[in-house]
């Protein structure tokens, strides 16, 4: 469970976020939207120890990220906006370090870099270096490292960013399937990527949130998600 | 605890070992190193002609006026290297956009730092054992003070270690791979001239504190081939300085 309580964050005199409490259970997925400085990748970046809050607290599973962080960020898998990948590595080896790195026990290695490459379907890439992937198929390995140390929960800023219809499918079903095993966060711009597959939905605007809950309460009276975004954000 | 240290440095050392840069820098230190080595066994042997038609009694000493000078170039040329390898510690990680990988693990900056620390100083013992062999050939057809040898290249790479820490210090101020060099290299020419601090004063209280600090003072007596160990605390306690303001400019990112 991850709660976010009276977050804030100042970049000199200017709030990127600003007293946001929010918070998802186990086993859902939370939709974060906004439009561009609305304060997402912000929020991501302190929920992973990133960043530090200028006020408030973020708890992974109870644990405090600013007082626990070593507690709090095994719990946790993170792929920013553009996957930090070392493209010299061989998908295997970079699973490899991810879990010397997350201190996975060594009898757990092979099982676990096994479950990342057969979750994300990199079985025919697995022994190429990464920088000769294509786009999609290093965002599947940006998410793959997340899997490492198997965390509960699953943070995701904007997988979908410069990948084509196919691959945003491809992904959206990833996303789809890794839901049963963990709470996600997900911040994305493609609204109906967030109907499909979201349980809940934040949306923040001017480091702000503007309206929270489950997609089902946002979209009553018959309004469709883009509405209530456009009317939130004007 | 171990576990992240031994990943970052197994990752980094396999990044350079693959890298062609390395062996592009590695090939111009060995063709200096033994174009100089060639230099000096030249003089040394021009040397000990001159002493023995001169009929005085006793050679010329192998390690003072072969193997010490030989020394004195390989640091110097070590420590250019040492500045333009030091992008590889954090200024690259920062530039590929790597860094959040290590910031967002469950481990402690002084663990990243630590294991930063270490590939350098593996990088710093592979480099010197590679320039280690031009002296030691010269064990096939006459004896060398083996002592004396191993005690002034264990004194150079912890003279270096200060000079790699420096530039671990530059690499994580910033992210640009040219301001890193450039940075290091003020850095390790600011250590060199620590030592002149001693000329500008008359203060015997201020010449003898200058000439403890000054690294090429420790490093004169490690050439020598003696072991100090007052040297050895002070210039790993330097080092561990340089940690110190890495760890403290790593842990900054987060608080920024």
């Amino acid at each position: 469970m991850i709660e976010v309580k009276s977050l804030s964050k100042r970049f000199g005199k200017h709030w990127a976020v600003k007293n946001t409490t929010w918070s998802v259970e186990d086993n859902r997925l939370l939709g974060l939207l906004g439009p561009n400085g609305a304060g997402k990748s912000t929020t991501m970046k302190i929920m992973t120890g990133l960043l530090c809050s200028s006020e408030g607290q973020v708890l992974i599973d109870g644990y405090d990220i600013l007082t626990h962080p070593i507690e709090a960020k095994r719990r946790i898998g993170y792929l920013p906006e553009t996957p930090p990948l070392y493209e010299e590595l061989k998908v295997v080896d970079f699973f490899d370090f991810v879990c010397g790195i997350k201190s996975v026990d060594s009898s757990q290695r092979s099982r676990q870099i096994d479950q990342a490459i057969e979750k994300m379907s990199l079985q025919e890439v697995a022994f190429k270096p990464i920088r000769v992937l294509s786009k999609g198929f290093k965002q599947r390995v940006g998410i793959g490292q997340t899997l490492i140390g198997e965390p509960s929960i699953l943070i995701l800023d904007e997988p979908s960013v410069g990948l084509d219809p196919h691959q945003v499918v491809e992904l959206r079903n990833i996303i789809k399937g890794l839901k049963k095993d963990h709470v996600i966060v997900l911040s994305t711009h493609v609204l109906s990527e967030v109907e499909q597959i979201c349980d809940d939905v934040v949306i923040l605007d001017k480091g702000e949130v503007k309206i929270q809950g489950t997609l089902q309460e946002l979209k009553t009276g018959g309004r469709s998600l883009e509405d209530v975004f456009i009317e939130v954000t004007r | 605890m171990m576990s992240p240290i031994l990943a970052i440095l197994k990752k980094d050392l396999t990044a350079l070992f693959t890298n062609s840069m390395f062996y592009l820098l590695t090939g111009i230190c060995c063709c200096l190193w033994g174009l100089f080595f060639s230099f000096e066994l030249y003089a040394f042997v021009q040397k000990s002609y001159q002493l023995s038609t001169q009929v005085q009694q006793g050679g010329l000493n192998i390690h003072q006026h072969l193997v010490s000078s030989y020394i004195v170039i390989v640091h110097y040329i070590l420590v250019f290297i040492i500045a333009a390898l030091s992008i590889r510690f954090f200024a690259e990680e920062k530039k590929l956009n790597t860094f959040p990988v290590l910031l967002t693990s469950p481990i402690t900056s002084w663990q990243i730092v630590f294991a930063k620390w270490l590939v350098g100083a593996s990088l710093i013992f592979f480099l010197l054992f590679i320039s280690a062999i031009f002296p030691l050939s010269l064990l096939t057809f006459m004896s060398l003070p083996i002592k004396l040898f191993l005690y002034s290249y264990f004194g150079v790479f912890v003279v270096l270690c200060v000079y790699m820490s420096a530039g671990l210090l530059a690499s994580s101020l910033t992210e640009s791979l040219i301001v890193c060099v450039v940075l290091s290299l003020m850095f390790n020419i600011c250590l060199l001239l620590m030592g002149v601090g001693r000329e500008l004063t008359d203060s015997l209280i201020f010449q003898e504190l200058f000439g403890f600090l000054a690294i090429d003072q420790h490093f004169a007596t490690f050439r020598k081939g003696i072991f100090s160990f007052s040297s050895i605390v002070y210039l790993l306690s330097l080092s561990g300085l340089f940690g110190l303001m890495t760890e403290r400019v790593v842990e900054y990112h987060r608080w920024r």
